[in-house]
Parts: C-alpha cells; sequence; structure tokens
C-alpha cells in the first residue's frame, strides 16, 4: 500500500489511528462516544495532527505506513515510581524539546498518552526513518539518563500497517541491526562523539572515489572581499545532502583513512593552486588537515613530505587549517604541528569548537586565526547566539582573528556580523564552485537578494547545500 | 491605534516597548524571534511591526523582507543596537529590503512613536 492508500478516503488513516487508541481525546467533548485517553492528545491537538499528517503523506510518495514510531517512555515512568507525578510534566517538557528541535518540516509527533509519543517521519526511506529514530532516541535517552545508551530505558517501536488497516506495533531492532544495513554515514558530525556513538559497530568508512573537491568562498567582513577559498571535500549522500567535516568518510574511518584523505585534498590543491597561479589568480587557498594526520610522527613526515612536493613555489597561496584538534592539546605538541605545516604556508588556522579554551597556546605557537565550527553544531540558534559573541570576546583577547565556519542562516551571518568576526564562510552566504575564482568584493546585502527573488520563504534547512 | 507585533529577542526590550505602545493606546503583540513574528502575522495580521535585527531562528531584514512581500501595506519599523563591532549598517539594509522607518537603539519612548506614526501615514 503507497501513502495514497492511507489519503485515499481518510479512512484508512482513521483506521490506523483508531487503533492506536488516538480516536479518543481527553476534552469532554460532546459526542461522548469516544473514551477520554489521560494525557492524550485534545481533539484540537488530534485534528491539526491530522491535517498536517495527511499534507505531508500527501506530498509524498513513499511507504508512509512505514515512517510511523511509537516512542515509549513507560519505563522511565517505572524507574521514578511515586515520584512520577511529581516530575511528569518536567520530563514531558524535555522529551518534546527534544522532539520540537530535532525533527524537521517533514515529520511530526504527538504526545499519544502518558508514556508514549508518536513520531512520523514522512519524507524519509524506511531505514532512513529508521535511523532517524535511534537519534531522537538517543538524544531522549541523553537527556533523562545523561546518556545514550541506557539499554532500553526509552524504547521505540515501529507501527505496521498492512492493506486492511491493521496495525502491529513491532520492537525495532537494535541500532547496530540498523546501521548494518546502512551503507553510508549520514547523521553523526561530531567528531568528539564519534567513538562513543559507534562503540561496538564495526563499520567500512565511505571510499575516496566517492569524495569530490570543492571550494567555499570566505569572506572578510572587514573589507568585505572574498579572496580566499576553503577547499572543501565532500561525499553526496542523497539528493541536497552532502556528509563533509569528519562526516566525509563516516565513523568507521580510521587515522590512515583520514591520512589518505587529507593527502587527496593536499593533491587536489596543489593542481588547483598550480592552475590559479598561471592564470593570474591572486586567490588564497585554505585547505584542512585533520589532527589525526598530525599527531604521529611518521604520517606527519610523509604529509609535510608531500606539501614540499605538491605545493613546491606556491606555498604563499596556501593556508593549512587544522581540524579535529583535542581540547587542552599540549602547547608542545602544538608547536610541533603549526611549525611543520608553516614552512609550507602563508599561514595556519584552526577550526575549534564552541567550548575550546586554547586560545592562549594557539596564539603562542603563531596561530593566525580561530575558527567556530558550527557544521558540527545541530543546536537551536537561541543557544548557539551567547557562544558565538563569547568565542570572539575570548580569542580577541589573544589578539586572534577570528572565523565562523558553516554559516548555515541569514541570522548567524547577522550574528557573525555583529560579534565582530573577521572571516565567515558557509552555505547561507556563498555556493561552493569547483575551482577558486579571482578575488571579488562581497556587498553585506548579496546573501539577502535571493530571499527577493524566490517564490515563498526560505525553509531554514540547515543541510550543507552546495 | 493600531495593533503592534513586536519583534525582539530580548524579553526587556519587548517589556519596555510594550509599555511604551500600550501607554500610547496601541495594543501589543509580541514575538521572540522573525519566524514566531511571521507565524503571529500570518495568523493575525497586526497594523504594524517593530523589528530588532540580529535575532535566532529568523533575524530582522529577512523577516521584514517577507513581511513586505506577504503584506504589502504594512508599517515596518527596524530597530538595532549595531552588534558588538557597531560599524555595520544594518539599519540602511534593512530600509534598502523595505522598513519604513529605523531607530538605531537605545531611543526614546518619543522616538519610537514617532517611527510608527511616521511610517503609518507614509
Amino acid at each position: 500500500m503507497n501513502a495514497k492508500g492511507i489519503m485515499g478516503s481518510g479512512t484508512l488513516l482513521g483506521n490506523v489511528l483508531t487503533r492506536l487508541g488516538l480516536r479518543g481525546t481527553k476534552d469532554p467533548g460532546p459526542s461522548g462516544a469516544e473514551p477520554p485517553i489521560p494525557f492524550g492528545p485534545t481533539r484540537a491537538e488530534m485534528a491539526a495532527f491530522e491535517q498536517r499528517l495527511s499534507f505531508l503523506l500527501g506530498r509524498w510518495t513513499g511507504e508512509a505506513q512505514d515512517n510511523i514510531f511509537v516512542i515509549d517512555i513507560s519505563k522511565c515512568r517505572d524507574h521514578l515510581g511515586p515520584r512520577w507525578p511529581e516530575v511528569r510534566d518536567k520530563i514531558h517538557a524535555k522529551v518534546q524539546g527534544i522532539l520540537n528541535t530535532r525533527l524537521t518540516r517533514q515529520e511530526l509527533f504527538l504526545q499519544r498518552d502518558e508514556v508514549s509519543y508518536l513520531v512520523v517521519f514522512a519524507g524519509a526511506t524506511r531505514r532512513n526513518a529508521q535511523i532517524r529514530a535511534l537519534v531522537v532516541n538517543q538524544a531522549i535517552n541523553e537527556r533523562l539518563y545523561g546518556q545514550e545508551d541506557t539499554g532500553e530505558a526509552v524504547e521505540v517501536r515501529s507501527i505496521r500497517v498492512d492493506s486492511a488497516g491493521n496495525v502491529e506495533v513491532d520492537k525495532e531492532p537494535e541500532p547496530e541491526e540498523i546501521l548494518d544495513y546502512v551503507p553510508e554515514a549520514t547523521l553523526w558530525s561530531k567528531p568528539r562523539d564519534h567513538s562513543r556513538r559507534m562503540r561496538g559497530i564495526k563499520r567500512k568508512p565511505a571510499k575516496l572515489d566517492d569524495v569530490r573537491v570543492f571550494y567555499r568562498p570566505m569572506l572578510a567582513i572587514r573589507t568585505r572581499i572574498v579572496s580566499t577559498f576553503m577547499c572543501l571535500p565532500i561525499r553526496h549522500v542523497r539528493e541536497h545532502f552532502h556528509a563533509s567535516s569528519y562526516d566525509v568518510l563516516g565513523p568507521g574511518a580510521t587515522k590512515d583513512d583520514l591520512f589518505a584523505l587529507d593527502s587527496m585534498t593536499l593533491r587536489h590543491t596543489g593542481e588547483t593552486v598550480t592552475r590559479m597561479v598561471r592564470t593570474g589568480s591572486k586567490s588564497l587557498v585554505a585547505l584542512s588537515v585533520h589532527y589525526e594526520t598530525l599527531a604521529e610522527t611518521t604520517r606527519r613526515s610523509e604529509y609535510i613530505a608531500l606539501c614540499a612536493k605538491v605545493l613546491a613555489g606556491n606555498t604563499s597561496r596556501v593556508v593549512f587549517e587544522v581540524v579535529g584538534l583535542p581540547a587542552g592539546v599540549p602547547e608542545v605538541r602544538l608547536t610541533e604541528l603549526v611549525t611543520a605545516l608553516r614552512l609550507n604556508s602563508r599561514a595556519i588556522i584552526v577550526r575549534v569548537a564552541p567550548d575550546c579554551h586554547d586560545f592562549a597556546a594557539f596564539r603562542a605557537t603563531g596561530v593566525h586565526a580561530v575558527g567556530l565550527d558550527l557544521y558540527e553544531s545541530r543546536r537551536r540558534e537561541q543557544a548557539l547566539f551567547p557562544e558565538i559573541e563569547a568565542f570572539v570576546q575570548a580569542a580577541s583577547n589573544y589578539s586572534l582573528k577570528t572565523y565562523l565556519f558553516g554559516v548555515r542562516s541569514l541570522s548567524i551571518y547577522t550574528a557573525a556580523l555583529a560579534a565582530g568576526f573577521d572571516y565567515a564562510a558557509g552555505h547561507a552566504l556563498t555556493t561552493a564552485v569547483e575551482t577558486p575564482e579571482k578575488a571579488y568584493l562581497y556587498r553585506m546585502e548579496t546573501p539577502y537578494l535571493s530571499l527577493l527573488a524566490a517564490p515563498g520563504p526560505s525553509n531554514g534547512s540547515s543541510e550543507p547545500l552546495l | 491605534m493600531a495593533k503592534v507585533l513586536v519583534i525582539d529577542d530580548e524579553e526587556l526590550a519587548r517589556f519596555t516597548m510594550r509599555e511604551i505602545l500600550e501607554s500610547a493606546g496601541h495594543e501589543v503583540v509580541e514575538a521572540g524571534n522573525g519566524r514566531e513574528g511571521l507565524e503571529l502575522q500570518r495568523k493575525d495580521p497586526c497594523d504594524a511591526v517593530v523589528t530588532d535585527i540580529i535575532m535566532p531562528e529568523k533575524e530582522g531584514i529577512e523577516t521584514i523582507v517577507e513581511l513586505r512581500k506577504d503584506f504589502p501595506q504594512i508599517t515596518i519599523v527596524a530597530i538595532s543596537g549595531g552588534g558588538r563591532t557597531r560599524n555595520l549598517d544594518f539599519l540602511g539594509l534593512a530600509q534598502k529590503f523595505g522598513a519604513d522607518r529605523i531607530l538605531a537603539k537605545p531611543f526614546s519612548d518619543e522616538d519610537l512613536l514617532a517611527a510608527l506614526t511616521a511610517g503609518r501615514s507614509r
């Protein structure tokens, strides 16, 4: 049965909801025929849910019935015992907060009863929906219990609907089973969480053959000039979604894989810079190198030797961006890395997480600029804004230049401007290009011009669009 | 008297503007960011909007562009403190993209009411 089957008459959708116990309400409505569900949806909530669900399923041709999940927190209630009534509202507020922030516009939820939620991932394939459900489940576990993996504290069940509209509720497979089916890592981006998320799960990294290299123009805010292009290895995952940063190779990547990726981007940059010099372009290219590539002496030596070979004569056009630095890396180690790279480049910049406190070491070792990585962050802008401002203030105490990486919305653009960042880059500002262009002037209003032509409001997507 | 939508992520700023506008007889509706403001405006339109520029979720200029598209007759007053660097012309940009009047923070009660009146008589 397809989505139209559910949609077709409306009765099948109604049947599903009835069988899920969602046809009653807690309102003492006039019909009286439907028994009230304690803590279940009101009539208005139910109507809004049905309307939105019908709209989403009507726009989608996938197998919608496979993408309905129940998130069950009954074990949380059981753990709390007599304290449950006191804290119930707070717990629901937390769960709803996560659902509100994690779900996209193609997804929706409804509190089903006192201990469960119905969640629909309308725009996803079955596998992606399972992963989305898993990620949401992890987030709820983390919020309620302080860790993602808490056995079965919060359960996810999938709803199966057969062609007659009969409904079965199945327990979801273990995360390992779900992930084993998925060939690509699409949803993990935080290198710090890397090992924890993938505990006990062996995965193969993506192949380098699947990686393409683009260049993201970087805006110098004070002068409003784009003269630096950030080398951006990207792997196509699905339409409008490209993995970059640590996601390029996925969570199964080893240090050797990262070294291979860094070497590939270095070679690509070398060829690009040679071409730029030939055509008279004065632009700079910034390319990332993972800490893992530089931390170990043999790999570092190999990488530096490659730098000398492919960048020979053009090092003044190249800026190295070190990514994945662990917090509190010793200054002596940092000095080794920076010194080695500095010989083959114009400057060294370092991209870090918002909670970085190593500015003194960066300053002492001659790092030119420190970048705040928002690509890694999926948090709400409300929470990001204070960090954006604090980051600039902290870095400026050490006279470090600052840049914002992963500007994904115009709100973040204005926040970056207001906070005083020196540079900014991200898909809300510029389109990634296959070859760095000559330096150009970037008007402050440029990112708004597309809004005037757009047929409707922007979708607020946080995906790394090209 | 008008129904005015005040969009600002700072609660205190919203509260202050509400006080000023209500004391002048206006009805006030509040939103904490542009996205919320647009939702409220589409649900129950106001006659005028006072919007900050630097806000999470949807900032002021983007909000102005969308308001101007959907509600061509609405009065829009843009306000901004200019951020930490204070050398970026957010308000000039707001005016370019559709604000009727602009006000730099901090402003007086009279400034706000005058901007609103001038915008409405446009």
